[in-house]
């Protein structure tokens, strides 16, 4: 219960802070009090009090005023000394006219006294008396800009341009004055070019279109992106401020560019298409990147077909699992490279050897490649005719050097002491 | 089939034994043994015997089994008296190699004269031999080159005599000092040497043992051998050209065809001429005439004709001899030599007189 006690203490507090804050908007000011000669008018804001006629005999003092709005005569009325007649202002306000005294004969005059009421007087920014009336006045209109942000394309590629092009027009009533445009920086944009730009401070017409940028955005990032709105304060004739006006937010879709890639070109070639077998042939692979970007992690796998045996190869290559390799951890534009080795055939047949590339083309993708030798005829080694003769041919001269030579051993025994 | 021992005693021995059984291959390649077989007509056992490790080594067509190493340093350094008491020592060793290979129906056992070890051996082996078997002994005695030295000298005397002495059935000599006077074809000297002796063996053996008509047999060559002084020799001739048989017969008698000097036809007391060769050369009245001439200065005369297809007509003659001037001269010689050596040791003991007299003061010590 305490709590709840301190709690309405504070609300109350605020409260009567806030009252006496908006004492001054809600209090009744006298805006004037002096005289006004016959046919002179007082302008408050886009009212005016024109005093019409000034009636000085004795018994009927008082003067005959006419209230317009801007041109239009939204009342009159005759008011004696003393007498006060009010109208609405503005949305809320109420303004209040009492007439003090007349006098004068040759140029009759009357004081007034002008009561202000329900009305926060910073928004008064006219109240003067306009020497000839209402036809003499000049009013404050509204000036509305409307601001355009154009885009001369709705779907770039990142790293293109975009042409940008902001317009104003003025909508309202009045000439806006002290126009200042504020365009901000985009995001994922950089500023490639300026041809127009005129941010001001500047004046607009009625009805006046300008041109105030015109530059080129280069897009950096891909999305759809909408562009932050261009800004301008203003004021009109009479110096009133109006809220800012804020232009549209062109949307415009960034595709992502093109990565530039590698491309790799490989080449596989047999020192010799036909060789006996128990001989060895080289393998030359040339590897050539005739893309735009440096390829990485390119691995080329040796097949080595059954019936053959890798041999030995250049520094490059190197066995992993008993497979021969070769990885570059990249390679550059326009690189080339060209790596041999041989294989020895160990049966007879038809073959060929496969290296198998694959790499990545730097736009993350990966590619896989493969470049084949033209076929490799290993044909009957050069002593293979001996196997294919019987048995006996050569397994009789063996006898024989065995005989021989077991018999020279013998020899030799016999006679060695 | 004669069974033949051939024992070579002591370097010289060794090497003539391995000559011969280099001749029996034929070929007269190093290679020889590895693809030829010997071609002995009769059943050959050869046996080298030597102190001397690395002589035995070096024989190159003597079978590892066939030679006999008697440990005693390297050789018994030409000192007989070493050289008798090494074979005394080994005597039932020796003995026993020649038991196991037997039994045979003749021995030749080839040696130095001059030599420890091999004119050491062969007296006591020889009489060794005579007592355990009845077959024929015979001994082939090489001289030694004059020049060697009176040491050498000294042992052929009393070797020669000792071998005499020993029981055997014959001395055939060879000579070094005649056989190199004669140059021709000893080249190097021992090897020429050698196989001279080697060739004339072989012919030897091969006429004891032929199947052939009208051929000498062991029991002429017995006959022969026992006639004279006991000493023979062998002569030989080969004819590389169509020669008449007449010729090749004199050659055979001549100095050149002969292993010891001396003139067949004053000196010798029995013989034994083989003829060998192709028939168109064997014209028996040449060859009776030139056999007729000998025997009418000798005594006996074996002749034996052995008829061999497409060869040249080849001669060997063994004879003995009823004296041997050669001989003679070398005995004075050895004479002198003996003397010198005697002298020479006589010396030595004086010498160790002088050091009696230095070892009088053994063990004094000088005053001042
Ligand atoms: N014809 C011929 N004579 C030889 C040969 N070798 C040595 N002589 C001679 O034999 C004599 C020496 O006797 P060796 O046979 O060497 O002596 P050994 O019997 O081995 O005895 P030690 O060596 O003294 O133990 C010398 O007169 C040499 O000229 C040979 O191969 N052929
Ligand atoms: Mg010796």
């Amino acid at each position: 219960m305490m709590k709840t006690g301190k709690n309405l203490l504070r609300i109350l507090g605020i409260v009567l802070l806030l009252a006496i804050a908006t004492e001054g908007v809600a209090a009744d000011s006298e805006i004037f009090n002096d005289t006004i000669e016959r046919g002179n008018g007082y302008q408050i804001n886009n009212y005016v009090i024109d005093v019409a006629d000034v009636f000085t005999e004795e018994d009927s003092k008082g003067a005959s005023i006419y209230i317009y709005r801007k041109n239009e005569e939204i009342d009159n009325k005759f008011l004696s000394v003393n007498d006060t007649y009010s109208f609405d202002f503005e949305d809320e306000g109420e303004v209040t006219v009492k007439i003090i005294k007349t006098a004068g004969s040759a140029l009759p005059r009357a004081q007034l006294s002008i009561v202000l009421s329900d009305y926060s007087l910073q928004n008064l920014h006219t109240n003067k008396v306009i020497n000839g009336g209402h036809d003499e006045a000049t009013f404050a209109g509204t000036p509305i800009l409307d601001i355009n942000k154009n885009l001369d394309s709705d779907t770039i590629k990142s790293g293109e341009t975009v042409k940008v092009t902001v317009k104003v027009q003025n909508t309202g009533d009045d000439k806006a004055t002290d126009v200042v445009f504020s365009d901000p920086m985009q995001e994922n944009f950089v500023l490639e070019e300026t041809f127009v730009d005129q941010m001001g401070p500047m004046s607009i017409e009625v009805d006046e279109t300008k041109t105030i940028a015109v530059y080129l955005l280069k897009a950096t990032e891909s999305g759809n992106l909408t562009l932050k709105p261009t800004t301008a304060t203003f004021s009109n004739t009479v110096g009133q401020d109006f809220s800012q006006a804020t232009s549209n937010t062109p949307s415009i879709t960034v595709e992502a560019a093109e990565k530039e890639k590698a491309v790799l070109n490989l080449t596989n070639q047999a020192s010799s298409l036909t060789i006996p077998r128990g001989d060895t042939v080289t393998s030359t692979i040339n590897i050539k990147n005739t893309g735009e970007a440096p390829a990485e992690t390119v691995n080329i796998n040796l097949d080595i077909p059954d019936g053959m045996e890798y041999v030995e190869g250049d520094n490059e290559i190197e066995i992993i699992d008993g497979a021969p390799q070769i990885y570059l951890e990249s390679l550059g534009e326009g690189q080339e490279k060209e790596i041999s080795f041989s294989v020895k055939a160990n049966e007879m047949g038809t073959y060929n050897l496969s290296a198998q590339l694959s790499y990545n083309n730097g736009a993350d993708e990966s590619i896989n490649t493969e470049a084949i030798t033209n076929n490799i005829h290993v044909k009957e080694g050069r002593f293979d005719f001996l196997l294919n003769l019987p048995i006996y041919v050569y397994v009789l001269p063996i006898l024989v050097i065995i005989g021989v030579g077991g018999w020279v051993f013998y020899k030799h025994r016999e006679y060695k002491f | 089939m004669l069974n033949v021992l051939i024992i070579g005693n002591g370097q010289c021995g060794n090497r003539v034994l391995d000559a011969i059984n280099k001749e029996a291959f034929g070929k007269k390649s190093k290679f020889a043994k590895f693809y030829s077989k010997q071609k002995y007509k009769s059943n050959v056992e050869t046996i080298a015997i030597n102190t001397a490790i690395n002589d035995l080594k070096e024989l190159e067509f003597t079978k590892a089994k066939d030679r006999v190493h008697i440990p005693h340093l390297h050789g018994v350094g030409a000192n007989r008296n070493v050289g008798k008491q090494v074979f005394e020592e080994n005597k039932e060793h020796i003995t026993r190699k020649v038991e196991d290979r037997g039994p045979f129906d003749v021995a030749f056992v080839i040696t130095s004269s001059s030599g420890g070890t091999g004119s050491s051996f062969t007296p006591l082996l020889v009489k060794e031999l005579k007592e355990r078997y009845d077959f024929p002994v015979y001994s082939l005695v090489v001289l030694p080159f004059r020049e060697e030295g009176t040491l050498y000298l000294q042992n052929t005397a009393f070797s020669l005599k000792e071998i005499r002495e020993s029981g055997t059935d014959g001395i055939i000599l060879a000579d070094n000092q005649f056989l190199k006077d004669l140059g021709g074809n000893v080249q190097s000297a021992y090897d020429g040497i050698n196989g001279m002796i080697a060739e004339r063996m072989m012919f030897l053996l091969d006429s004891m043992d032929s199947e052939m008509m009208m051929v000498t047999d062991l029991g002429d060559f017995q006959t022969v051998m026992a006639g004279g002084a006991g000493l023979a020799t062998i002569g030989y001739y080969r004819a590389d050209k169509d020669l008449p048989v007449k010729t090749a017969i004199q050659n055979a008698l001549a100095p050149s065809g002969l292993l010891f000097s001396t003139n067949v036809y004053e000196e010798a007391s029995r013989a034994m001429v083989i003829i060998k060769g192709d028939n168109e050369y064997l014209s028996i009245d040449d060859i009776s005439n030139e056999i007729e001439k000998l025997s009418a200065n000798v005594g006996h005369v074996f002749k034996g004709i052995i008829v061999r297809k497409g060869e040249y007509p080849q001669v060997l003659v063994v004879s003995t001899m009823e004296s041997a001037s050669e001989i003679e001269n070398l005995y004075n010689v050895a004479i002198d030599a003996i003397g010198q050596e005697r002298e020479k040791k006589n010396r030595i003991e004086n010498e160790k007189e002088v050091d009696k007299a230095f070892s009088k003061i053994d063990g004094l010590e000088p005053h001042y």
